[in-house]
């Protein structure tokens, strides 16, 4: 992947990140203005950088999204959480896309489809919403029926398809109380003729089937037969076969597997189906459809394909329910179009919808709308916002504005041996094509710049810096003969006279400048005047004040209006967007510079501060992408090897002075090497720290993605949740953070699922409706602690003991002795899970085990308080950092094992006479307390009796594993230390009882042992 | 030839300084207009190639303190994706010299580039 679309995927994610922050603000935020003005601007962005690869899938997401915002900052009350909902959705297509450009090395692989659907229902809100602007600001004739109903359709669009139940009775329903269903993406490849072809074998009451079939691949073994089954499928309508994995090389495929997926349209009973399918039912996906999830416009995208009146007049049609009229309108029209579009499509609809007998009315014009509005819907998909009758005008306008410039560009450069300019063109031809185009592009800018209002304080540096760019560019080129001429008009414009300078570009350029001096420049000759430190004057004083009474004279009528212009600046911002260009009129032409000049000032600072508002919000972007580096996480882990090595390979000097001493008698040798340990094993220490910093992640990193999950689970469970998260600056290992995220989410998960209640619940216990879960973070001595507390109606430790009794997890003498918090703690064991259901959402039989399992595994401890009806609370204690394990070195059988320090407790010498045999089990009462004993010898395997010192003391290491304390009886300690522990690779995986192994100081393999195991 | 690009979107300054620095140019950045100002205000530039939307200081602010303020009157292309009209005349009005909508094809940024910074053609 290229360095640049790295840096695109990167920025994508930390704006999709800002973007999912700003959304979840403007469902809160008082001021929502702000936030959406924020809001478009990344969105923006975001766009903006898309255009830089040729992802068109991706553009046509982000350019819905960003016309969305556009309405939504024009509009904010168009703002509903289906809307947030379809944002997070596209925002999360984007994401995916990333993923697959990562994970294909700049290939994307996209999903089309979705990308089109997306971009048609964030559009569809659009307009669906627009409709609603229209109705209200057209009379709402017959006309305008089919968009509201449309509107309707649009927020109803999602609960329909689910609504019409099997069976169908045959009541009837008032053509609109239905809305558009949504367009299927399976459905809508196909060719209309075939879908026309099931619809009119289909009955609009009873519902259509999709059935997919994906057969297991090793289906042939178990005899089953996919293809008769599928062809044998009752009622089929259309069909089709689908290679699942279609890049697979041929001579990959093992012709023993089964790859096809089979997708079918069927219109027999349910019952029908299910038995049909009934030995294969899990490899089949069975969705209820109504008949008008097959009225769609399949064919090409064009959105000016009809003519809007033939459309309104379709509609007229359509809801007088003539439809002979509508027929007819459809075959002409029909006749006159593209047979592949969409728009063709439609009128073969309406066509195939009137001319079909059986339909009832009501029906045929049921479907007939919702063909209707899809046609609308296809052939408005841009630029129907602007339907109101001004702003049409003005992308009119503006079309013509773009596209006679090039061709005025080559007729007027053809036709300049009427000027006098024939040099500049045998000039301009001996140029470069590229060069010519774009220094006529240069120059005509420039020329319109020198027409624009010269009154603001600004004006003197941007005729400065256009003289700049005129000098600049034609020297570039090498024009040199146009040059002093170009020199003397700049000159002139410095002292206040442009009209040289317009007469110049008028001269490369024909028609490039029209506003010839005299008005515009009237100021600016005025302020120059007053502007001693001018440049060379050539012009002579007379000159500035003949231009002067000139303007008085001409603009005497415009005075007032100006005047007037700086009261009401915005008006005169709108109203002047709508003559954008006019060239030829000086009074038009003088409030529309002169406005988003006046309006500049009043606008800009509203803007900054917004701005400035937006981004007190956020924790601070990268303001300064210059101070932080990216860096390939390989790189540092290299790093942090190395200074493992380091560590050890210093470790060895002590040792060597030893030797040096002991066996050479060179005490100062001996002396001086351990003064430079002194010194590398600082510097070592430093870097070892530095090392370690560069992985710290703050907490946010994973709590960042809480709000939108607890939104999104609290919204499909109908319960309300207030969320806060505290310490999201704690910082922790890299691997401890990112290891921590799933664990995370399912505690989150399975609080919103069973632990806060509903809404009315809650109000029944005397709980104020809106339940809160908190996610606290903090720092305590050299471990991270993270808390997760709801209000919710905890944990009953009645029925966990019961229940873990029940799975025989307890005995019954256990399940009497266990104290509240301990039975609650239950939920912690393998194998236990409490929900009695299982849920969408939490409660797949993994349960709170997994969750353990995942923090057991970086060294982690977790504990878990509840108490019924007033919440839970569960603690996770987490080490820093992994990478570096404090580790006790002690001896049995003559081997040196760690045990990592976070679980060792305390080191007693034992006497022998202390240990007791009780029940079995060797044990001794520390403090009061008693300690289970275990040998490590016994539990190794190894046939050594534990050695006893001379006062027959045994070396006991009391440890904590898990919940338990146990005393593990070894034959010596031998200190602690550091070490860079390595996991176990190739045929040591499998060795249980090490967690791993590392070198120490004399270069020797210090196995680190895992207790949990081997106990 | 020294030119800053100012957009607040890093994807697109480090493929204008791709560009740019293919062609010889030595390239400086900033995030947004303020920080565009406060460089302005230290270095002198040939060229300014100018996002629209962003924190803090939008595009036409940038232009309009820069050429107000005196502080240089080099040459000035905005860059932005609207390709309406009526941002043309306010980012011109603002003192913008050349109006360019992204996303601009490399061979399209260099030949305006070299034109505007006034580099003889080869």
């Amino acid at each position: 992947m290229s360095p640049l679309l790295q840096q695109f995927v990167s920025e994508t994610r930390d704006l999709l990140q800002s973007i999912s922050e700003q959304l979840l603000e403007v469902e809160k935020a008082d001021d929502k203005q702000t936030t959406l003005n924020e809001l478009f601007r990344i969105v923006h962005t975001l766009k903006g950088n898309t255009g830089l690869f040729e992802f068109p899938d991706l553009t046509r997401v982000l350019h819905a999204g960003e016309d969305v915002m556009s309405e939504a900052r024009e509009r904010p009350e168009i703002w509903d959480q289906a809307l947030t909902d379809l944002l997070f959705e596209s925002m999360d297509y984007v994401s995916s896309f990333c993923d697959s450009l990562e994970e294909n090395n700049g290939e994307p692989v996209s999903d089309s489809k979705a990308a089109t659907q997306l971009s048609k229902d964030l559009r569809a809100y659009l307009d669906g919403n627009n409709s609603e602007a229209n109705a209200e600001a057209t009379d709402s004739g017959a006309a305008n029926e089919p968009q509201k109903a449309k509107k309707a359709a649009t927020k109803t669009k999602k609960a329909t398809a689910q609504k019409k139940s099997a069976g169908g009775s045959s009541k009837r329903r008032p053509p609109r109380a239905k809305g558009l269903p949504p367009e299927h993406s399976l459905l809508k490849v196909l060719p209309v003729d075939t879908l026309i072809e099931a619809w009119t074998a289909s009955s609009p009451d009873e519902p259509i089937w999709l059935v997919k079939y994906s057969p297991l691949a090793e289906c042939f073994f178990q005899g089953d037969d996919p293809l008769h089954t599928a062809r044998s499928t009752p009622g089929v309508l259309w069909g089709k076969v689908e290679n699942a994995c279609a890049t697979q090389d041929i001579n990959d495929l093992d012709p023993y597997q089964c790859v096809s997926t089979f997708t079918l349209l069927s219109n027999a009973s349910e019952d029908e189906l299910h038995e049909h399918y009934r030995y294969v039912t899990e490899q089949t996906d069975i969705e209820e459809l109504s008949s008008h999830h097959l009225l769609l416009l399949s064919g090409d995208d064009q959105n000016d394909a009809l003519p809007e009146d033939t459309v309104d007049a379709l509609c007229d049609a359509v809801e007088a329910i003539q439809f002979d009229t509508a027929s007819d309108i459809a075959t002409t029209a029909l006749e006159l179009l593209n047979k592949d579009l969409q728009a063709a499509a439609a009128l073969r609809w309406v066509i195939a919808i009137t001319s079909d007998t059986d339909a009832q009315e009501n029906e045929a014009k049921e479907a007939l709308i919702v063909v209707c509005q899809r046609l609308r819907h296809n052939q408005h998909l841009s630029g129907y916002r602007f339907s109101e009758p001004e702003p049409d005008e003005k992308i009119e306008e503006r079309k013509e504005e773009h596209e006679p410039e090039e061709s005025r560009l080559d007729t007027y450069t053809e036709s300049t041996t009427d000027l006098s300019g024939a040099d500049t063109e045998d000039l301009l031809d001996a140029l470069v094509e590229d060069d010519r185009e774009a220094f006529e592009h240069i120059v005509r800018t420039q020329g319109r710049i020198l027409e624009l209002d010269p009154t603001v304080d600004w004006a003197k540096g941007r005729l400065r810096a256009t003289c700049n760019v005129l000098i600049k560019t034609t020297a570039s080129l090498g024009l040199s003969s146009l040059i002093p001429a170009l020199e003397e008009a700049v000159n002139a414009a410095l002292s206040g006279n442009t009209e040289p300078l317009a007469d110049w570009i008028n001269e490369v350029i024909p028609g490039a400048c029209s506003a010839v001096g005299a008005g515009s420049e009237s100021n600016s000759a005025e302020d120059e005047s007053r502007n001693p430190d001018n440049l060379d004057t050539q012009q002579g004083p007379e000159d500035t004040d003949m231009e002067a009474t000139d303007i008085s004279e001409e603009s005497g009528e415009e005075n007032p209006d100006e005047s007037s212009d700086e009261s009401t600046a915005d008006e005169a911002a709108e109203g002047s967007s709508e003559d954008t260009e006019s060239q030829d009129t000086e009074t038009t032409e003088q409030p529309e510079i002169q406005a988003p000049a006046a309006t500049a000032p009043v606008e800009t600072p509203a803007e900054k501060q917004t701005a400035d508002k937006a981004s007190s919000f956020k924790p601070e972007p990268a303001v300064a992408p210059s101070k932080s580096v990216k860096v390939d996480q390989e790189k540092i882990d290299r790093l942090m090897n190395l200074i493992g090595e380091m560590t050890v390979a210093k470790n060895a000097l002590p040792f060597l002075a030893k030797r040096a001493e002991e066996q050479h008698g060179l005490r100062d040798l001996a002396r001086e090497i351990k003064e430079q340990f002194a010194v590398v094993n600082r510097i070592a220490e430093e870097m070892q720290d530095s090392i370690m910093q560069i992985r710290m992640m703050p907490f946010s990193f994973i709590s960042m993605r809480f709000p939108r999950l607890v939104r999104d689970i609290s919204r499909r469970l109908n319960k309300d949740v207030q969320l806060v998260i505290e310490g999201e600056d704690t910082e922790a290992d890299k691997n401890i953070i990112e290891s921590l995220a799933e664990p995370l989410i399912h505690i989150v998960r399975n609080s919103l699922d069973h632990g806060i209640e509903a809404p009315d619940v809650r109000k029944q216990k005397g709980k104020p409706a809106t339940g809160s879960l908190t996610i606290r973070a903090s720092q305590e001595a050299d471990r991270v602690m993270i808390e997760i507390q709801d209000d919710g109606k905890g944990i009953d430790p009645e029925v966990i003991r019961n229940k873990a009794f029940e799975k025989g997890l307890i005995d019954e003498a256990t399940r009497q002795r266990l104290t509240d918090k301990e039975a609650v703690n239950l939920v912690l064991m393998p194998g236990f899970s409490t929900a009695d259901e299982v849920s969408d959402l939490s409660g797949r039989g993994v349960g709170m085990d997994a969750v353990r399992s995942a923090v057991d595994k970086v060294n982690g401890t977790m504990a878990l308080e509840s108490q019924v009806d007033k919440g839970t609370r569960i603690r996770i204690s987490l080490p820093m950092s992994i990478a570096v394990t404090r580790v006790m070195i002690i001896e049995s059988d003559n081997q040196l094992m760690g045990i990592p320090m976070d679980q060792v407790l305390e080191t007693v010498r034992v006497p022998r006479s202390d240990i007791h045999t009780v029940k079995h089990v060797k044990t001794t009462v520390l403090r009061d307390r008693i300690v289970p004993l275990k040998s490590l010898n016994e539990l190794l395997a190894l046939p050594a009796e534990q050695i006893i010192n001379e006062e027959e003391e045994h070396a006991v290491l009391v440890a904590r594993v898990g919940n338990d304390v146990i005393g593990l009886v070894v034959d010596d300690f031998r200190g602690s230390v550091d070490i860079i522990q390595k996991p176990m690779t190739g045929v040591l995986s499998g060795m249980q009882a090490y967690s791993g192994a590392a070198l120490i100081g004399d270069g020797s393999v210090l196995m680190v042992l895992n207790l949990k195991e081997v106990l | 030839m020294k030119v800053l690009i100012v957009d607040d979107a890093s994807t697109v300054r480090m493929y204008h300084r791709n560009v740019l620095e293919a062609a010889g140019y030595v390239v400086d950045e900033a995030v947004n207009g303020l920080e565009a100002l406060e460089k302005a205000l230290e270095n002198t530039f040939d060229l300014y190639i100018v996002d629209i939307n962003m924190p803090k200081m939008d595009g036409y602010e940038f232009l309009m303190q820069l050429r107000s303020e005196d502080i240089d009157q080099a040459p000035a292309i905005m860059v932005s994706t609207e390709a309406a009209e009526l941002d043309h005349t306010k980012a011109f009005t603002a003192g913008a010299n050349l109006y360019m909508v992204k996303p601009i094809k490399p061979l399209q940024m260099m030949t305006y580039v070299r034109l505007l910074v006034g580099e003889e053609s080869v």
